[in-house]
């Protein structure tokens, strides 16, 4: 599972995930991605099985970008521990994602097998999402 | 090419009241460039959107703004979206003038079918999905077309210096660039293991955490 080599604090404050993502938001590399429509920490086991969908529905066809990283990690204290005595221990780690975020992206393979394995894939995730491609412009005069 | 004609209004909301102006279905914009002053303008959605899909990033648009004497000749310089409705939030024009050159992006776009993937199998990848130019204005292109029926075998590729571009444009990305390329499909497994091979040694680094424990 994907998680950071090093980090400088060993655990966070949660944090806010308000507002839309303004980076991060357009398809940069392949031709279709799955969009978060919705804010959620997005686990590196949630991100993995999502991958793993995506791969075993392409069949090794086309390509694939993660785009999302988790490097937020996510603390929490034993089942019936009594308050108090620090803060937990870190349990996972997850990726913070708000509406707007493209997930995955796919090329390389025809339309149907990229919406399919993009429809998989959010069936692993915890939010909303839609499938979209990349938006271009020019050549359509035809003049 | 019979040049694309946009119209326009001069635009007095500015700043975060442009919000009234999107929920009008118009979008705001402005205009400038060298030797004149930058001009808010606003424009119909769907004139705008249709302009747009003609013009792209490299193609020059006659813009006629309202209660101007002559139209400004123009190019896309930036579109913003709304990142998930992805509507038009909100369009750059660069003014140009016609001794000037320019420097844009301009959109390749793949024509053709490819033997290596019709018969072989292959996947067609493109790397690039566009390139730098430099030309006078009228010397512009909305897109670049790559003609792919050439790639006859797996592994072929087609670089920045084979395509067949007019003198008058200047490319400025690196000649031995790769646009598109036909690779095997077996090759794709290698993301897959290079991303396996960079998180374990880390997961040994940091693991202690990791695994849940009831």
């Amino acid at each position: 599972m994907l998680m950071p080599k090093r980090m400088k604090y060993r655990k966070q404050h949660r944090g806010r995930m308000t507002g839309m993502e303004s980076r991060g938001a357009e398809i940069d590399f392949g031709d279709y991605g799955l969009q978060a429509l919705e804010p959620a920490w997005v686990s590196a086991r949630q991100i993995e099985a999502a991958r793993r969908a995506i791969v075993r529905h392409m069949r090794r066809r086309g390509r694939y970008w993660v785009r999302i990283f988790p490097d937020k990690p996510i603390t929490s204290k034993p089942a019936e521990t009594r308050m108090g005595k620090g803060k937990g221990d870190v349990e996972y780690w997850a990726a913070v994602v708000r509406p707007g975020r493209i997930l995955f992206e796919i090329a390389g393979v025809p339309d149907d097998v990229a919406h399919e394995a993009l429809n998989l894939a959010a069936f692993k995730l915890p939010i909303r999402t839609q499938i979209i491609s990349r938006i271009e412009y020019g050549g359509e005069a035809g003049e | 090419m019979k040049a694309i004609e946009l119209r326009a209004q001069p635009r007095t909301l500015t700043g975060k009241h442009v919000k009234l102006l999107r929920r009008q279905d118009v979008v705001p914009g402005v205009v400038y460039g060298h030797n004149i002053d930058p001009v808010p303008v606003q424009f119909n959605t769907k004139e705008l959107a249709h302009a747009l899909k003609r013009a792209g990033s490299s193609a020059t648009v006659q813009l006629a703004v309202e209660g101007t004497a002559s139209p400004y000749l123009v190019i896309f310089r930036d579109v913003q979206h709304h990142p998930i409705r992805r509507g038009i939030t909100h369009v750059d024009l660069q003014a140009l003038s016609l001794t000037e050159t320019v420097r844009v992006p301009v959109n390749v776009v793949v024509v053709g079918k490819s033997p290596a993937v019709e018969v072989l199998g292959g996947v067609l990848l493109q790397t690039l999905m566009e390139l730098e130019i430099e030309a006078l204005p009228m010397d512009l292109v909305p897109v670049i077309e790559v003609d792919i029926s050439g790639l006859a075998e797996i592994g072929d590729s087609i670089s920045v210096a084979d395509l067949d571009i007019p003198e008058t444009i200047t490319v400025l990305n690196a000649p031995d660039a790769t646009i598109v390329q036909v690779t095997f499909q077996a090759a794709e497994e290698a993301p897959t293991a290079a991303v396996e091979a960079v998180v374990e040694p880390v997961a040994a680094v940091v693991a202690p955490e990791d695994e849940r424990k009831p």
